[in-house]
């Protein structure tokens, strides 16, 4: 499988450009582990303590497993195309095992089994580094992405220890030879990984090996505080690492089992012989089962062959994706000048920071960018991702109005005010649609044929209307004045007097001479002239009579027209002393109240007449004190309501005074009652009263010149009455019928 | 006055008053005459200040605000100045000044009276087309009758008896119906008096 295109399984040729993805921690370590080496391969000493531990698992590996070689073994049991890995991956320098000592405390929990391999590979790539290479060229295991430089597989030699766990063990099963150079493997760099039909991942570590790997890990720790050397290697621990356990020959370890291949991840570059592999060319490239040694190797091959092909796909996707991004890296990235000590010794170790062309300096011309899967990419350190350019913060505004006029970096009031628009306005217009209107159209047409005949019915209406009613005002007009003009007088007399009329012109006859006679002008104007014609023979009678009288009224017009009334029976009279004999009042407010206040006291309800003169002191009302004192009161009045309050109010206190009332022929039926109860002693109403009393006192009188057009009035009008009703009835009737 | 004390003070008028009526008291009576007085001034000047309302609050402001009708109060107002102005100085007995009620008033109104009656004789001409039901042949008839019993058509019905008592009994029917109205009318003057003297009824509270 290709490794991600990040960094590049590559060797050191490209370390310059790793520099600056490589984070400072692990530059450190990486010093520390060159110098330790060198140290070493000055002094010559053996490793310190913490290496023994790792030398014995090496001894005992050695002597469990029996392989002389390593190298020879893991060429055995991998598949080419590993093996061709591994041996690229040998010429990086060996990781120092401090390395993942020097990881950030946040990765010891993420990258737990990367550490262990890291350690494995550390004393693998001590076996497997050749004489005088540089640690540079070893790559160091990005931080931060989980995976640390997996343990390469078991080293030449190298056998199953103790303290190897068993999943690391899985990945010494493969041997050498079966493993071949992926281009851009998953894992490029120098480790292996024991190539397996199942992913390394996928192997759960038990409770043992990781009590063993803690042990190694605090004792390593350990050692290094008490160096003061953070991230220093300590010297010969990479020696003292437990070596990978070797592949066997047919690939397999001790503790693995038949079937189980052990996949390189190590691979860094891509196979010179397979620059683009297709995920069947790269199946094709795949250790077949004639490459791997015959009988037991030949279905470890087949299977790792099937295994692989995943891996093969990987390495096709990222192989691009590799190259583009080491070109990002290496723009951006510093300089490295040295390559720590690679933690995984002996084994090229997958330098997640190398560049595609750092690490092709050495082998340009094979090695291929590695691809890393969708999966690694996330656990890849964030120092391996090319930062971002930073985002510039955003370009202050100064505000230009407002309280924060002049300030720069201020809130942007105004602008929060541009966020808010107008609400919408909704507009209440009918949205018609043009079939609608088209419709309504239809509509409007239809109903206007009946709308027109309407209008021209009502308009007939009208005019028949206005014509009906001139035509029955010329009939009364006709009506009225021919008999006023032709024959004055001429009528239809009530033979039979109206009782209450008779009354009144016996009560006036028998008023006494010396009496005043209280007459209330209660009448408007719109009556006046029925009024005037039916009360003109009484107050001619007491005229005649020669009986004083005061005149008052409940309306502000009454004293006016009574005036008129006086004048013209003043007339038909002849010698009326009107100057003396007539005192006018005036006009009483307060309707009822008054009436009431006239009837306790009338000096006080009426202290004045007309003229503002001191009423009572008149001869005419010298004797009057009290309404009683009056020969008569006589109330001339077309309202049925105003005769009422003067029954009402006056009359009770009027004792043998009479009351009479003369009305219009509208009201008499409504004074009919109390001249039935005696309260009214007379009663004149309308013109036929009138004529009535003129018969009576056999005068003659306008109401009998009248009473003619009158009654030839009131026939027209039985007529038109008759003649209306029935042809409405026959046109109905006829209009039933139609319909 | 929205207040109890208004209430109060109707109630204890109301009563004075209507004790005074019934019984002859002089107390009563001296209460019970200024009362009176009081209120035949306040009907007085209330006219007053209703005529000065209708011209100034009323015609005035439709001049001033160039309402529809405006020319006629402008009208209005000048026919009321002159009025008053002449009634100032003849005095309201002049005859002069009377011919402003008998030359104006007089004929406005009874034109006005006139036309009733015309209208009421062309409505009655269409009454049947209206109203073709039985109450309605009833009034028609009924307005028929009367107005021939009115008319005086029927003075030769006095030589026959018969006929002369049941003209006088047809004359007897509107009366019947009068004393009808005039007993609903007295009863409901009466309850209303009572409501306004138990508060029931507060008129003075708008």
């Amino acid at each position: 499988m290709s490794g991600s295109g990040e960094s590049q399984p590559e060797e050191p040729a490209g370390d310059q450009g790793e520099e600056s993805e490589v984070p400072d921690w692990l530059m450190r370590i990486r010093m520390r582990e060159q110098a330790e080496r060198e140290s070493r391969s000055k002094t010559g000493e053996e490793a310190a303590a913490p290496k023994d531990w790792l030398e014995e698992m090496r001894a005992r590996q050695d002597a469990e497993s029996g392989i002389a070689s390593p190298e020879e073994k893991e060429e055995s049991a991998l598949p080419d195309w590993i093996s061709d890995l591994k041996a690229e991956s040998l010429q990086e320098q060996p990781s120092t095992s401090s390395e993942p000592v020097q990881a950030s405390g946040d990765e010891e929990d993420d990258g737990e089994w990367l550490k262990k391999l890291a350690a494995w590979n550390q004393a693998g790539s001590e076996q497997n580094i050749p004489a005088g290479q540089p640690p540079e060229e070893q790559k160091p295991a990005e931080p931060g992405s989980g995976f640390e430089q997996p343990a390469p597989p078991a080293a030449a030699g190298g056998s199953a220890d103790e303290s190897t766990p068993d999943w690391l063990r899985s990945f010494l099963g493969q041997p050498a030879e079966e493993s071949q150079p992926q281009a851009g493997g998953f894992l490029s760099g120098s480790e292996e990984m024991p190539a397996s039909e199942e992913q390394p991942v996928e192997k759960t570590i038990s409770d043992e090996e990781k009590a063993s790997f803690d042990e190694f890990m605090k004792s390593r720790h350990a050692e290094l505080v008490e160096q003061n050397l953070p991230g220093e290697e300590v010297p010969g621990e990479a020696e003292t690492q437990p070596e990978p356990e070797p592949l066997s020959e047919s690939g397999q370890t001790a503790e693995t089992t038949p079937g189980d291949e052990v996949y390189d991840f190590s691979s860094e570059e891509k196979s010179p012989e397979q620059p683009e592999e297709t995920p069947h060319a790269e199946a094709a490239s795949l250790p077949t089962a004639g490459e791997t040694p015959a009988g037991e190797t030949a279905l470890s091959a087949q299977a790792s062959e099937a295994d692989l092909e995943w891996l093969s796909e990987y390495h096709e996707t990222f192989e691009e994706e590799g190259q583009a991004e080491a070109a990002t890296e290496q723009a951006g990235k510093g300089k490295e000048e040295e390559k720590p000590e690679q933690p995984f010794l002996g084994v090229n170790r997958y330098d997640w920071a190398a560049k595609p062309e750092e690490a092709a300096g050495e082998n340009a011309e094979e090695i291929e960018s590695a691809k890393l899967p969708p999966w690694l990419q996330k656990l890849r350190s964030v120092d391996s991702i090319p930062l971002a350019e930073a985002v510039e913060p955003a370009k202050t505004k100064t505000e230009s109005e407002g309280p924060l006029a002049g300030i720069e970096g201020a809130l942007q009031s105004a602008e929060v005010a541009d966020l808010y628009t107008k609400p919408l306005t909704y507009s209440t217009k009918v949205q018609v649609t043009e079939r609608q209107s088209m419709r309504a159209d239809i509509l409007r047409s239809m109903v206007e044929k009946h709308a027109v005949k309407t209008e021209s019915a009502e308009v007939a209406a009208k005019h028949r209307f206005l014509l009906g009613k001139m035509l029955i005002g010329l009939l009364l007009i006709v009506a009225a004045v021919v008999p006023l003009v032709l024959q004055p007088g001429t009528a239809l007399l009530p033979a039979i007097y109206p009782p209450e009329t008779a009354n009144a012109y016996t009560l006036v006859n028998a008023i006494p001479a010396e009496k005043t006679v209280l007459v209330a002008a209660d009448f408007e104007a719109g009556l006046s002239g029925e009024i005037s014609l039916s009360s003109q023979m009484l107050v001619e009678h007491l005229m005649l009579r020669n009986l004083p009288m005061a005149i008052l009224s409940t309306n502000p017009t009454g004293s006016a027209l009574m005036d008129s009334i006086l004048d013209k029976a003043q007339v038909n009279a002849g010698g009326y002393d009107r100057a003396n004999q007539v005192i006018s009042l005036g006009y009483l407010p307060g309707g009822s109240v008054g009436l009431q206040e006239l009837a306790r006291d009338p000096s006080a309800a009426m202290p004045f007449t007309s003229s503002l003169t001191p009423a009572w002191d008149l001869p005419a009302l010298q004797n009057v004190h009290a309404v009683s004192d009056f020969g008569a009161v006589v109330v001339i009045t077309e309202d049925a309501d105003s005769a009422r309050y003067w029954v009402e109010q006056v009359q009770p206190v009027l004792g043998t005074t009479p009351l009479i009332v003369v009305c219009s022929a509208q009201a008499a039926p409504m004074l009919q009652p109390y001249y039935d109860s005696g309260q009214i002693s007379g009663l004149v109403s309308g013109l036929s009263g009138a004529a009535a009393y003129e018969q009576i006192l056999q005068r003659p009188g306008s109401a009998v010149n009248v009473y003619g057009a009158y009654q030839l009035i009131l026939v027209i009008l039985i007529l038109v009455i008759l003649i209306g009703g029935a042809v409405s009835l026959i046109r109905s009737s006829t209009q039933t019928n139609r319909a | 006055m929205r207040s109890p004390i208004a209430a109060i003070l109707a109630f204890l008028v109301g009563a004075v008053v209507l004790a005074g009526y019934f019984t002859p008291s002089p107390l009563l009576h001296s209460i019970r005459t200024p009362l009176l007085d009081c209120a035949v001034t306040l009907a007085g000047v209330a006219g007053l200040i209703a005529i000065a309302n209708l011209v100034f609050g009323v015609h005035w402001k439709r001049i001033r605000t160039r309402a529809s009708g405006s020319s006629f109060s402008i009208v209005l107002i000048i026919a009321f100045v002159l009025t008053f102005v002449a009634g100032l100085f003849l005095g309201p007995s002049h005859p002069e000044y009377q011919k402003v009620v008998t030359g104006i008033q007089v004929p406005i109104e009874a034109s006005l009276m006139a036309m009733l009656g015309i209208t009421l004789a062309y409505s009655s001409l269409k009454f049947l087309q209206r109203q073709r039901n039985w109450m309605g042949f009833v009034f028609f008839i009924s307005v028929l009758f009367f107005l021939i019993l009115n008319s005086g058509l029927l003075s030769f019905s006095t030589d026959i008896p018969i006929l002369r008592d049941l003209v006088s009994g047809a004359h007897q029917l509107p009366v019947g119906g009068a004393r009808g109205i005039l007993l609903g009318v007295a009863l409901g003057s009466l309850a209303t008096g009572i409501r306004i003297l138990i508060g029931a009824d507060r008129p003075y509270n708008n």
